[in-house]
């Protein structure tokens, strides 16, 4: 093993030596993301047949969008140096208040924007343990995760409940608008605005990656490092509860077990993906987004290509794998 | 600070408070399942009661979804209603609990252990303590890999599910179909039985090619997102059936076909091997599902008929035998929903 590694590290200092490699890594991290989707799309429309519609872009769409949320909070998480792996517990959570407050006959509004606030504070009360108290993010958020499912399933009663029954429900999984575009197209669409706006264009954004970069060195700088990760956290819940309302519209039933089930694992790839550094300090917003379409797009490649599922998982480690490595510096 | 953490005590609150709401309704859940069940076995009248100073353990796998909570709930009240005292606990999905769990019923002393084993392996140390403390024991759903250390095991015959619904195919498509199959998780047991039960009838059969085979997890939201790949690819037209292997992914594939504008029974008809809950049974009803084979969790009758024979009768008892399981057809669908409290 010694001796493999030991190559495998002179390969590095070797690239890292050399004056093409200073050039093309960068370039690599910041557009690895849309390289491989291009790739991709490039290899769906030669081989794939029926591919090359707008009927499939569509469907990659409505299939990423749950999926685009959960990422757009964990790109500003992990690009302040934490992370969140709690947003799929939080995306079933968020599920089931919404339902238990329908069934308890609450309009339908009103029970969304609760559950929203709800989880709003299960954000806060990450967010306060991990900047005041100190405890390592992984820890706390994994606990959320098992507190949280644990709740869910307690709170459905461990049956899946169908939710045909709730119109309003049913029909933001299954509408479509202007004919043929599902509505999940625009809820992806705001879902892009929000996160350049939010993490591009905004103080906030700069905040997040001046504390991901050394979190000292932002609080000496004034800013109000706390503050600013209690929010990050919170961001991110919102992001998960609103993915878990379109992810539960979507398939028409409420699983308590399954619903959100390793999207932050699917979330953490997209964003390293994407080249956000997963040590903190530089988000990525148009990588997370192209990491998503990815994840997805590598699924539809399999079922239309009626190749076994489990290859999926071995493109998706391998396409991990690649973008870690590229992102690799030497310590030395 | 102070108004953050008021808030989380509110929310603590809130939660605490709806739990308990819950606890309320599933106990009355559970007695309308007592009676019912009773219902049922109360037909063998001649040896009504027998159980009474008998002591029944319980170990069920885990109390995680409507399966087993049904199944749990109509082996306890099964037993129950023969008069037998019954101790039951549930394993967290987790062996080492489980094997726990089993050691406490022994310590107290029960007749007869009757077990949803989590794992082939894993449980085999606590299935040889029953067995030097003279226990015998009933599998259900599961087994052992070791038989001689269980009396039967009560389980779904996955192969004739995958036969009974390819024989349903070649009655209502005589001129062929074209067939698409949404598995389990590759490689499980049920997976494996229920596409080699399918094969069996219509394999090799040029009428009826499998067109393309893809796996869903088990998971309804897979189930959607692969059917809508499929239908992309082959169009709506170039697939007649969609056969699938639990009641969760055929409503994945229901709510795809929706979608996208498909007429479910119309224009694909979607057949399902294992489950029969409330919600696939009424889409059967009304002719949304073409078929589905059950695999029952009302396995409380049985498991009295066999403890019957273990403890009283003392006869010898099959190693295997199959769940009395039922076949959903728009024929009896209706007549069948009443039955069906899960």
């Amino acid at each position: 093993m010694d001796h493999i590694v030991k190559k495998i590290d002179d390969f590095y200092k070797r690239l890292e030596k050399s004056n093409k490699w200073k050039i093309i890594q960068p370039i690599l991290v910041d557009y690895g993301a849309t390289i491989a989707f291009i790739f991709l799309i490039s290899f769906n429309i030669l081989f794939t047949p029926n591919f090359f519609q707008i009927s499939t872009f569509l469907l990659i769409i409505k299939q990423t969008t749950s999926l685009i949320f959960v990422a757009v909070g964990m790109t500003i998480v992990i690009s302040m140096g934490g992370t969140d792996i709690s947003v799929g517990s939080i995306m079933a959570f968020s599920g089931i208040l919404i339902v238990q407050m329908l069934v308890m006959g609450m309009n339908f509004y009103v029970s969304i924007i609760l559950a929203f606030i709800i989880c709003a504070l299960v954000g806060t009360f990450n967010g306060v343990i991990i900047s005041k108290v100190g405890i390592q993010p992984i820890i706390l958020t994994l606990v959320m995760q098992i507190v949280l499912r644990g709740f869910t399933v307690m709170l459905a009663k461990s049956t899946v409940i169908p939710l045909h029954k709730y119109k309003l429900l049913y029909r933001l999984g299954i509408m479509r608008v202007a004919g043929d575009i599902p509505i999940q197209v625009f809820f992806f669409a705001f879902a892009v605005i929000i996160a350049f706006l939010l993490i591009k264009k905004s103080v906030f954004g700069k905040y997040i990656e001046a504390i991901g970069s050394s979190r000292k060195a932002a609080h000496l700088t004034g800013i109000r490092t706390d503050f600013i990760m209690i929010l990050a956290y919170i961001l991110s819940a919102l992001f998960a509860s609103f993915a878990g309302l379109l992810e539960m519209s979507r398939t028409a039933a409420l699983d308590p077990n399954l619903l959100g089930k390793n999207f932050e694992l699917d979330a953490i790839a997209s964003v390293a993906i994407g080249g956000t550094s997963m040590a903190g300090g530089k988000a990525h917003v148009l990588g997370t987004i192209m990491g998503c379409v990815i994840m997805t797009m590598i699924g539809t490649t399999v079922n239309m290509n009626n190749v076994p599922i489990a290859v999926s998982n071995i493109i998706k480690a391998g396409i991990i794998v690649f973008s870690l490595a590229i992102q690799h510096k030497s310590t030395d | 600070m102070k108004k953050v953490f008021a808030l989380l005590l509110i929310l603590c609150l809130t939660i605490s408070m709806a739990a308990c709401e819950t606890n309320e309704t599933s106990d009355t859940k559970s007695t309308s399942g007592t009676a019912k069940s009773g219902e049922t076995t109360s037909g063998a009248s001649d040896k009504e009661l027998w159980g009474k100073g008998f002591k029944i353990g319980v170990a069920a796998a885990h109390y995680t979804n409507a399966w087993n909570v049904t199944n749990t709930q109509d082996i306890v009240a099964a037993f129950e209603a023969i008069g037998a005292e019954v101790v039951w606990n549930e394993g967290n999905n987790d062996t080492a609990t489980q094997i726990a769990n089993v050691e406490d019923l022994l310590a107290q002393d029960i007749d007869l252990l009757v077990i949803k084993p989590k794992e082939e392996e894993g449980l085999i140390p606590a299935f040889e303590q029953c067995q030097k403390a003279g226990v015998p024991i009933i599998c259900i759903d599961r087994k052992v890999r070791d038989t001689s250390l269980y009396v039967t095991a009560i389980m779904t015959d996955n192969v004739a599910g995958g036969e009974m619904v390819g024989k349903w195919i070649m009655e209502n498509f005589p001129d062929g179909a074209k067939i698409v199959e949404i598995t389990g998780t590759p490689g499980s047991t049920g997976q494996i039985e229920r596409s080699r039960g399918l094969a069996n009838i219509i394999g090799g059969n040029s009428k009826y090619p499998i067109i393309a085979n893809q796996s869903a997890d088990n998971m309804r939201s897979k189930a959607q997102t692969v059917t809508e790949n499929l239908i992309q690819t082959y169009g709506k037209d170039g697939i007649d059936i969609i056969v699938t292997q639990n009641d969760e992914m055929a409503m994945g594939i229901l709510q795809a076909l929706d979608g996208l504008g498909i007429e479910p029974g119309k224009d694909i008809v979607v057949c399902s091997i294992g489950d029969a809950n409330m919600e696939g049974v009424s889409e059967v009803a009304a002719g949304r599902i073409g078929c589905i084979y059950e695999s029952t969790p009302y396995l409380g009758a049985q498991a009295v008929e066999i403890a019957y024979k273990v403890l009283v009768s003392k006869e010898s008892v099959e190693k295997y035998i199959p769940s009395n399981n039922r076949f959903i057809t728009i024929e009896n669908a209706e007549e069948e929903l009443k039955n069906i409290t899960w």
